[in-house]
């Protein structure tokens, strides 16, 4: 696994730090914004690269943007029985902007946003534009949606675990042709373990508890907490930036990782769970 | 009246309406100037578009104003003030023997020298005028520089301000520009912000495209490492990305940081 970091900074006023990257040798995108000579620069890096102290340096003392995540490799995500799943294509917002909570959520805590539970379909504005990916989301909300061909071998491989929603264009209440939802109706036990490293915050309106999203390393998550019978699962903690967004992390199992994967398809992102 | 106004042609004892920086204006200098007003027109002028043409001295309408003292033709002055210095001179020298022919003959060279002078003074008036200018410019090339803190750098921001996304979609409805949240909206359900309410200003098609891939650029999504999601992006990354994005526009960071912080 890696550790890779997003790193961006105002070059404009931070020239010293644009030198030192000049310096290094490290490729960025330069984004120019209006009145300014350089504009924004960004680039990315891993933590394994010779170059990352010097720039976690320059963070440091500079100032800067820096969001991180973990990698994971193919081969370590195959050796997990359980490995996270999160959906990285969003498109979209959910219909209407204004009411969708109330129309498609019953229970959302309207300080944390946790405590949700899915009563009724999502509209879509529009029919959704994939290109090659295979799944999707909708900004604002946690969930998957994906292709009737993907649905067609889920189908057929027998996973378990799931059910397809219609997504409900929002306009004439039909179905899309393009994508279905995910649902997944199946709550693990409590069981993230080392719960003190993620940050719990617990709502003083709702009562629940909340995670910081899990970036580094292997999430870790109590064997007995999880069913066995399923190939998806959602885990009984909910997490989310500390804000409004509240969200269960969504479990899958090996064979269906694997099957994400020898067929290619996108929009997710797969991180393995250690068990312990 | 001073040299430096416009006067209506059919009222040239109203009030002087528009003030021009440059005198003297000779056409040369004057497409100059507005050349240069037309770099800086969003510091200069932001809310007057008259000022953006070559016939701004005379607000777009050369036939209904004058600019007076703008093309006032300083050798027929000149020749004027060296004929009567010639004759005068003429005159006072050859009182025992005065000549019609003589005097002619030396208020024609005094009118000549005259003119000659005259010339000469615009000439030298309009390189002062270009320095000017040039220097008027500098100026206005600063005010780009510090009004870039504000909204003037923007084409016509200036003129909506800062106010509520649907507040500015329904002012711009028509015009062609975008209501551009200062907080993107895929942010708003996690920083638990009404994206109606999220403050906006209004911009081009282009200069939304330059904020929208600063904004990619500073906290991707959709990629395949897929660093931030909505899911995962905290209040304290999507503020310093702000500042990042925001930094020379004071009053657009100030509405980001009451959006997301409060007063």
């Amino acid at each position: 696994m890696e550790i890779w970091h997003r790193v961006a900074f105002n070059a404009d006023v931070k020239p010293n730090f644009k030198s030192e990257v000049d310096k290094l040798g490290l490729k960025y995108k330069l984004s120019p914004l209006p009145g300014h000579m350089f504009g924004l620069v960004s680039f990315e890096i891993s933590e394994l690269d010779a170059r990352w102290l010097r720039v976690h340096e320059m963070i440091r003392t500079e100032g800067a943007s820096d969001i991180y995540n973990t990698v994971f490799t193919k081969p370590e995500i195959l050796s997990a029985k359980w490995i996270r799943l999160m959906p990285t294509f969003e498109q979209g917002y959910p219909q209407p902007e204004e009411s969708w909570k109330d129309t498609a959520y019953v229970g959302k805590c309207p300080q944390c946003g946790a405590g949700y539970r899915q009563k009724a379909p999502f509209h879509l504005a529009k029919e959704p534009r994939l290109g090659r990916h295979s799944f999707m989301s909708l900004y604002w909300a946690y969930t998957v949606f994906t292709t009737p061909q993907v649905l067609a071998i889920l189908d057929a491989t027998d996973i378990r675990g799931y059910e397809r929603w219609d997504a409900l264009m929002h306009r004439t209440g039909q179905p899309s042709q393009v994508v279905s939802q995910l649902f997944f109706p199946v709550i693990a036990e409590p069981g993230l373990a080392e719960e003190d490293k993620l940050q719990p915050e617990t709502c003083p309106q709702c009562g629940l508890t909340k995670y910081g999203y899990h970036k580094r390393g292997y999430m870790r998550l109590k064997r007995a907490a999880l069913r066995s019978d399923v190939d998806v699962q959602l885990t009984h903690e909910w997490f989310g930036s500390g804000g409004h967004s509240g969200f269960r992390e969504i479990l899958i199992s090996n064979r269906l990782a694997r099957l994400i994967l020898e067929n290619n398809w996108r929009g997710v992102s797969l991180k393995p769970v250690e068990l312990i | 009246m001073q040299a430096d106004t416009i006067v209506q042609s059919s009222a040239r004892d109203a009030k002087p309406i528009f003030p021009l920086v440059v005198s003297y204006a000779e056409p040369g200098l004057l497409a100059q100037w507005n050349e240069l007003q037309r770099s800086n027109r969003q510091a200069v002028a932001p809310n007057d578009p008259q000022l953006l043409n070559r016939y701004a001295y005379a607000r777009n309408n050369p036939l209904a104003y004058r600019d007076d003292t703008g093309h006032v033709l300083w050798w027929v002055v000149g020749g004027i003030g060296g004929a009567v210095v010639g004759f005068g001179a003429y005159a006072l020298t050859h009182q025992d023997n005065f000549d019609w022919g003589q005097a002619a003959l030396w208020t024609g060279g005094g009118a000549l020298v005259g003119a000659t002078f005259g010339a000469g003074a615009q000439l030298v008036a309009g390189a002062l005028s270009a320095e000017a200018a040039v220097t008027a410019g500098a100026a206005a090339t600063t005010g780009v520089a510090a009004a870039s803190r504000g909204l003037n750098v923007f084409s016509r921001a200036a003129e909506f301000g800062i106010r509520s996304y649907n507040q500015l979609r329904t002012l711009t409805s028509g015009t062609g520009l975008k209501a551009h949240h200062l907080i993107e909206k895929r942010f708003a359900e996690g920083l638990g912000l009404n994206a109606g309410e999220i403050p906006s200003i209004a911009l081009t098609a282009q200069e939304h495209q330059v904020f929208t891939n600063a904004w990619r650029s500073a906290i991707g999504y959709n990629g395949d490492r897929a660093l931030l999601t909505t899911a995962n992006a905290t209040r304290e990354a999507i503020w310093q990305a702000a500042q990042d994005i925001y930094i020379k526009y004071p009053d657009l960071l100030e509405a980001v940081r009451q959006a997301l912080f409060g007063q």
